[in-house]
């Protein structure tokens, strides 16, 4: 069974649309849709959940992210060198083998670029694991690295209801800050309601 | 994200579209807020590489090197080798052996100590004249973040967050350059609010 979230992408903007009377926004009728109205079109609200979606990806505690089988909790491997893509926006923690065949782990720690070099010859066996990240990869000393990363999602997986941010809690939590948000935005003194 | 997502959020933030206006006319020009925008980029890597000590009364900026040490770049550089356009500040350097293997770390001080310490045997890797001058085959630098421009190609540098975040910042300096006036009373109005509260009992 596919895992779907509760509120799809086009129901939150519904939502949105309804309570900011901005009907047009969903309306397929064109005598709806006047020609400068509404005021945000459908890409200015998707771009506002999506900043918002993405603050909140980084405000919600780890742990609640997983429990909510958020796709932004992954798990991913690398070897030394290998790219840190863009979506990665903050690493919860490495874990490094240090032999391909033992397939022994060690928790490693973070160094900044500078010190990775001066404890470059440490012997990661018996003295210190630990990673950097610099020129938009990843580096340590060992076989591979296991990463728990917090993804970024693209606005692609929004709109595509992937497991993202799913439940109704907090598309109320987006719901309440969309409508902050676009009162900043409107240009009527006062917003709009 | 790209350079014309952020300029249209950055108009709306700032009341600045056309939408339901008699007029296509608009306050301000794409590149004023690409001025803004750039130099609110280069300011917001710059508080979370080294951050500003923290403000009474607002959160403390913390250090975030997911977020910008995509900035770091290793460049082959030996003694005499001129900076690259993009160089920003220098963090290190180090030697490799002849199969291009690391070997040794080379730190890096400012010109008056490196100058002092040319002449010693292990000494450091400093910016003299646009060049690299040190022991060190290659450098570790922060480059200059790209500016972003009016575009639809996707931007590379950073995540989405942190363009969205630099761009609150872009739309409050251009606000701030629009009105002087209201930002020295913001100041004033904020310092004093800051003074004041805290006497309450």
């Amino acid at each position: 069974m596919a895992r779907v979230p509760q509120t799809s992408w086009t129901a939150l903007i519904e939502q949105i649309a309804s309570r900011e009377r901005e009907l047009e926004l969903i309306s397929t009728n064109d005598l709806e849709n006047e020609a400068f109205n509404p005021y945000w079109t459908r890409e200015d609200v998707e771009l506002l959940f999506k900043e918002i979606s993405d603050r909140l990806i980084r405000e919600i505690p780890q742990p609640d992210l997983e429990a909510l089988g958020s796709l932004a909790i992954a798990l991913r491997t690398y070897t030394n060198g290998d790219e840190l893509t863009l979506d990665v926006v903050n690493v919860l923690g490495v874990t490094i083998s240090t032999s391909a065949t033992a397939g022994s782990w060690y928790p490693a720690s973070y160094v900044s670029p500078a010190s990775f070099f001066q404890v470059f010859h440490a012997d990661p066996d018996a003295n210190l694991t630990r990673w950097t990240v610099f020129d938009g990869r990843v580096w340590f000393l060992g076989t591979s690295a296991k990463l728990v990363v917090l993804v970024e999602p693209s606005i692609g997986d929004y709109q595509g209801n992937a497991l993202a941010l799913p439940p109704v809690a907090y598309d109320d939590a987006r719901v309440d800050w969309v409508h902050k948000m676009l009162q900043v935005e409107d240009f009527m003194p006062g917003g709009r309601i | 994200m790209t350079g014309n997502d952020l300029l249209g959020r950055m108009r709306a933030l700032l009341r600045d579209t056309g939408r339901g206006m008699a007029t296509a006319s608009r306050f301000y020009q794409d590149d004023m807020l690409l001025q803004c925008l750039n130099l609110a980029i280069a300011e917001t890597a710059h508080d979370l590489i080294d951050p500003p000590p923290p403000k009474q009364g607002e959160p403390t900026v913390r250090p975030a090197p997911i977020a910008v040490n995509r900035l770091y770049k290793i460049f082959g550089a030996t003694s005499g080798t001129t900076v690259p356009d993009d160089f920003w500040q220098l963090e290190c350097g180090y030697t490799v052996d002849g199969g291009g293997t690391f070997v040794s770390y080379v730190p890096s001080v400012d010109l008056k100590t490196g100058e002092r310490y040319y002449y010693l045997a292990s000494h450091r890797v400093y910016v003299k004249n646009e060049a690299f001058i040190g022991p060190q085959d290659y450098v570790l630098y922060l480059s200059f973040p790209a500016p972003v421009a009016a575009s639809d190609t996707p931007l590379t540098t950073f995540s989405d967050g942190f363009y969205a975040t630099a761009k609150l910042r872009a739309c409050r300096d251009a606000l701030f350059q629009e009105d002087r006036d209201a930002a020295d009373r913001y100041n004033f109005l904020h310092q004093e609010y800051l003074r004041s509260v805290i006497t309450l009992k």
